[in-house]
C-alpha cells in the first residue's frame, strides 16, 4: 500500500452544463485526495458525473459545461499547483505528460487518418521528449510493452486496420509513452470482451508496479473495482457519497446508496436466488432534490435528508461517507 | 451420434436445433467468394419451462443463433423443431401462429421500439395484426404495462420519453402482449445499469413463473447468465463448446476457453478477486472468414494436442448432462 503522500487534490468541485432545457448541476461539491502510487476506482450509475470529475481535472470539460469553483491541486514536483488557475499553456504540458488520459472508445480516441505509430510518437514529440526518430523507436517499444503482436509491422497499421481489444492497447501506448505520474482510465474496457478486458486490466496492473504510477479507474463495473483498486470512491448524482479502502467498502459499506449498489450486483460465485434493485431512479439535475440527492430513494430517509445537505463524516480512519444516519443533525453540509 | 448425444429428460422439448448452420457470404476482391461461418454445426435442445443461458465473446454467433431460432433469418442448413416441427416449413398460417408463440426482446431499447409510435401503438400492433380479440384494447394495455411496472399513464407516451429501464419493459410487454411460450432473450439488459438491471433480470423471472415461459437468454455477461438460468451453453466462434447445468458449470467447468472466461469474471468481492488466479490465454478469437482446421479453439489452447489440429472434437455427454467438445475428454474412436 502507498503512504499518504497526496499527488492530487479535488476540493469544492463543481461542474455545471448549460443546456436549453435548464442548468444541469453535474458535480455538486466534490472532495477528494489521491495519493501518490495508488489505484483509486470511482463507480457510480451513467450520469453520476465520474467521468466529468475525471476530466475537469485537466479542464476537459467540453461546451457548454462549465467548472464553476472549486481547485485542483496537483503536486508537480514537491510543490501543489492549482490546475484549474493554471495558464492554458502550462496545463498543455501536463495534459498528455503528467496527467494522461485512457479513454472508454478506443476508436474515437484514435485519428482514422495517422498510423498507430505517428500517434505514439507524436505525444512524446509534441511534449519535446524525443524527435521523430527515437519517438518512432519508442512507439515499437511500447506497443511491445502492451503486448502487442509483432509491433515492428503494427506502428505501420492504421487504426481500423486492428481489433477493439488492439486499438485499446495503441491507446494505453500513448497514454504511457510519456510516463505520466496519473493515469486517469475512464471506463478503459466497457468495450471490449471479458478476456480483453482481463488482458488489459493485468496490464495495468503490471505496468503499476513496475512504474509506481497513480491510476484512477473509472468504471460502473463493481467486480473491476475489486479487482483493481485500492481505495474506492462511490459517486451518486454530482455528489461523492463515500470513500473507503476496497475491503472496507465491501465488507462494510455505509451509505444506503453504495449498500443497494453492492446488492443489485449478481456474484457468480454465489447462488443468489433474488437480486434486490434500488427502488426510484435517478434524478434529474437541472432540478435536483433538495437536501440530499438520494434521499428520494433511500429506506431510511429521515425529515432532515430533505432540508441539509449531509456532512462528511470520517466513520472510521479513511472510511467516509456523506449521510445523515452518521453525523450530527447540527453540524450541517455544504449548501446546494 | 445424435441418440448418444441426449440423455432421457423428464421436461417436454420445446425447442430442437440440429445441425444449424449460418453462413454470410463475404465477397473480398472480384473473383474468390469467402463464408463468415457465424453459426456451424450447432444442435441442442431447449426444454419446455426452462431458461437456457448463451454465452460467448461479440462476434462469436449468439445473436445469429438466436435470429435463426426465430426464423428472423433463414439457415444455410440444419433444422430447427419448435414443438416436433421444423420453423423453417412452416408456411401461411402455421408460420403466423409460430411469429405468436415465440417472441424475441433486443440489446438496444432504443433502437427496437418506434418513435413515432406511442406506447398502445406499439404494444396493441401485434394482437391487432394477429387478430386476437383483446376486449377494451385499452385495458389490455394498461394491465400488460401494470405487469412490467408501468402505469396507467404512460400509455399515450412516446418512447423518447422513457429511460432505457422503462423503454426495455416496453419491449417486454410487447413482447408479451402475444402471449408467447418462448422468449428470445438477446442481452436484454446490457445497456442498463446494474441497478436497473437487478429490477428488470428479477421482473423476467417473475414472468416466467408467472407464464410458464421458456428463455433463451443470451448474454457476454457470465454472472447474469448464471443468475438467470438453469442450464448454460458456452458459444465460440459459431461452435457450441459446452452445455451444463449453471452451477455445475461454475463449479467444474471441462473446456478450456469456459475455463479461461470464467477466470477473466472480475468478482465483485475484493478478498477473492485480487488473490484469484487467472488462466491466461493469450490471442484473440480467429478471424470468421479464415478459421483454423480441427478445433477452432487450439490455438489459444494450453493444451493442444496433434489430434486438436487435424478434427474438430464432437459435442458429447461427459456424464450428467454435461456436454463437453474437447478431444480431452474422449470420443477418441470418433
Amino acid at each position: 500500500m502507498s503512504g499518504k503522500d497526496v499527488i492530487l487534490s479535488i476540493r469544492n468541485l463543481y461542474v455545471n452544463f448549460y443546456t436549453y432545457a435548464g442548468v444541469v448541476k453535474a458535480i455538486n461539491g466534490v472532495d477528494l485526495d489521491i495519493y501518490r502510487g495508488e489505484v483509486f476506482g470511482l463507480v457510480g450509475e451513467t450520469g453520476c458525473g465520474k467521468s466529468v470529475t475525471s476530466r475537469a481535472i485537466t479542464r476537459l470539460i467540453p461546451s457548454p459545461g462549465r467548472i464553476e469553483k472549486g481547485e485542483v491541486f496537483y503536486k508537480r514536483d514537491s510543490e501543489f499547483v492549482d490546475l484549474l488557475k493554471l495558464p492554458e499553456d502550462e496545463i498543455r504540458k501536463i495534459r498528455g505528460n503528467e496527467i494522461s488520459y485512457i479513454f472508454q472508445d478506443p476508436t474515437s480516441s484514435l485519428d482514422p487518418l495517422y498510423t498507430n505509430g505517428y500517434q505514439i510518437a507524436e505525444t512524446m514529440v509534441v511534449h519535446d521528449k524525443a524527435d521523430w526518430n527515437d519517438a518512432w523507436k519508442r512507439a515499437v517499444e511500447l506497443l511491445r510493452e502492451t503486448l502487442i503482436p509483432d509491433p515492428e509491422s503494427r506502428v505501420k497499421n492504421y487504426p481500423h486496420e486492428l481489433s477493439g481489444g488492439m486499438r485499446q492497447r495503441v491507446v494505453i501506448s500513448i497514454a504511457l509513452s510519456n510516463d505520466p505520474k496519473i493515469l486517469i482510465a475512464d471506463e478503459p474496457t466497457t468495450n471490449v470482451d471479458v478476456t480483453v478486458q482481463a488482458e488489459l486490466m493485468d496490464l495495468l496492473k503490471e505496468l503499476q508496479k513496475k512504474k509506481g504510477t497513480t491510476i484512477l479507474l473509472i468504471t460502473h463495473h463493481m467486480g473491476l473495482i475489486a479487482e483493481m483498486a485500492d481505495r474506492v470512491g462511490v459517486m451518486y448524482a454530482g455528489n461523492l457519497v463515500e470513500i473507503a479502502p476496497i475491503e472496507e467498502l465491501f465488507e462494510n459499506p455505509l451509505h444506503p446508496y453504495t449498500k443497494g449498489l453492492l446488492r443489485a450486483v449478481p456474484n457468480p460465485l454465489q447462488k443468489i436466488e433474488k437480486l434486490i434493485p434500488i427502488r426510484g431512479m435517478v434524478p434529474n439535475l437541472i432540478y435536483p432534490p433538495p437536501g440530499c440527492r438520494f434521499h428520494p430513494r433511500c429506506d431510511f430517509a429521515k425529515p432532515i435528508c430533505k432540508e441539509k445537505r449531509p456532512p462528511r463524516v470520517e466513520v472510521s480512519p479513511g472510511h467516509f461517507v456523506e449521510c445523515w444516519l452518521y453525523a450530527e443533525e447540527e453540524v450541517g453540509g455544504k449548501n446546494e | 451420434m445424435q441418440k448418444k448425444r441426449w440423455g432421457v429428460k423428464m421436461s417436454k422439448v420445446l425447442v430442437e436445433v440440429k445441425n444449424l448452420k449460418k453462413y454470410f457470404p463475404v465477397r473480398r476482391f472480384l473473383l474468390s467468394k469467402d463464408f463468415v461461418k457465424a453459426v456451424d454445426n450447432v444442435s441442442f435442445q431447449i426444454h419446455k419451462g426452462e431458461c437456457l443461458g448463451l454465452v460467448g465473446e461479440s462476434g462469436s454467433g449468439k445473436t445469429t443463433l438466436g435470429r435463426v431460432i426465430l426464423r428472423l433469418i433463414e439457415p444455410t442448413a440444419g433444422d430447427v423443431l419448435y414443438d416436433g416441427k421444423s420453423i423453417f416449413e412452416l408456411k401461411g398460417e402455421e408460420l403466423k401462429e409460430f411469429r405468436k408463440k415465440a417472441q424475441m426482446v433486443f440489446q438496444d431499447p432504443y433502437s427496437s421500439l418506434d418513435p413515432r409510435m406511442t406506447v398502445f401503438q406499439i404494444i396493441i400492433e401485434g394482437p391487432r395484426i394477429h387478430g386476437i380479440d383483446v376486449g377494451d384494447p385499452e385495458e389490455f394495455v394498461v394491465k400488460l404495462l401494470e405487469t412490467v411496472g408501468l402505469k396507467r399513464e404512460h400509455l399515450y407516451r412516446y418512447p423518447h420519453e422513457f429511460s432505457g429501464g422503462q423503454k426495455q419493459r416496453i419491449a417486454i410487454a410487447r413482447a408479451l402482449a402475444l402471449n408467447p411460450e418462448f422468449v428470445v432473450l438477446d442481452e436484454p439488459t446490457s445497456a442498463l445499469d446494474v441497478s436497473v438491471q437487478a429490477s428488470i433480470l428479477n421482473m423476467l423471472k417473475e414472468l416466467q413463473a408467472k407464464f410458464g415461459l421458456t428463455y433463451l437468454f443470451i448474454s457476454h455477461d457470465l454472472a447474469v447468465v448464471k443468475y438467470m438460468s438453469r442450464r448454460i451453453a458456452t458459444m465460440y466462434v459459431g461452435r457450441i463448446v459446452e452445455i451444463a447445468e449453471s452451477e455445475e458449470l461454475f463449479e467444474n467447468p471441462l473446456h478450456p476457453y469456459t475455463v479461461m472466461l470464467l477466470s477473466s469474471i472480475p468478482i465483485p468481492d475484493p478478498k477473492i478477486a485480487k488473490k484469484k488466479p487467472r488462466i491466461k490465454v493469450k490471442g484473440e478469437p480467429p478471424s470468421p472468414i479464415r478459421l483454423p482446421e480441427g478445433c477452432k479453439f487450439y490455438p489459444r489452447c494450453p493444451f493442444a494436442m496433434p489430434i486438436c489440429k487435424v478434427k474438430e472434437p464432437p459435442l458429447l455427454n461427459v456424464g450428467g448432462d454435461h456436454l463437453v467438445a474437447c478431444w480431452l475428454y474422449g470420443g477418441g474412436e470418433m
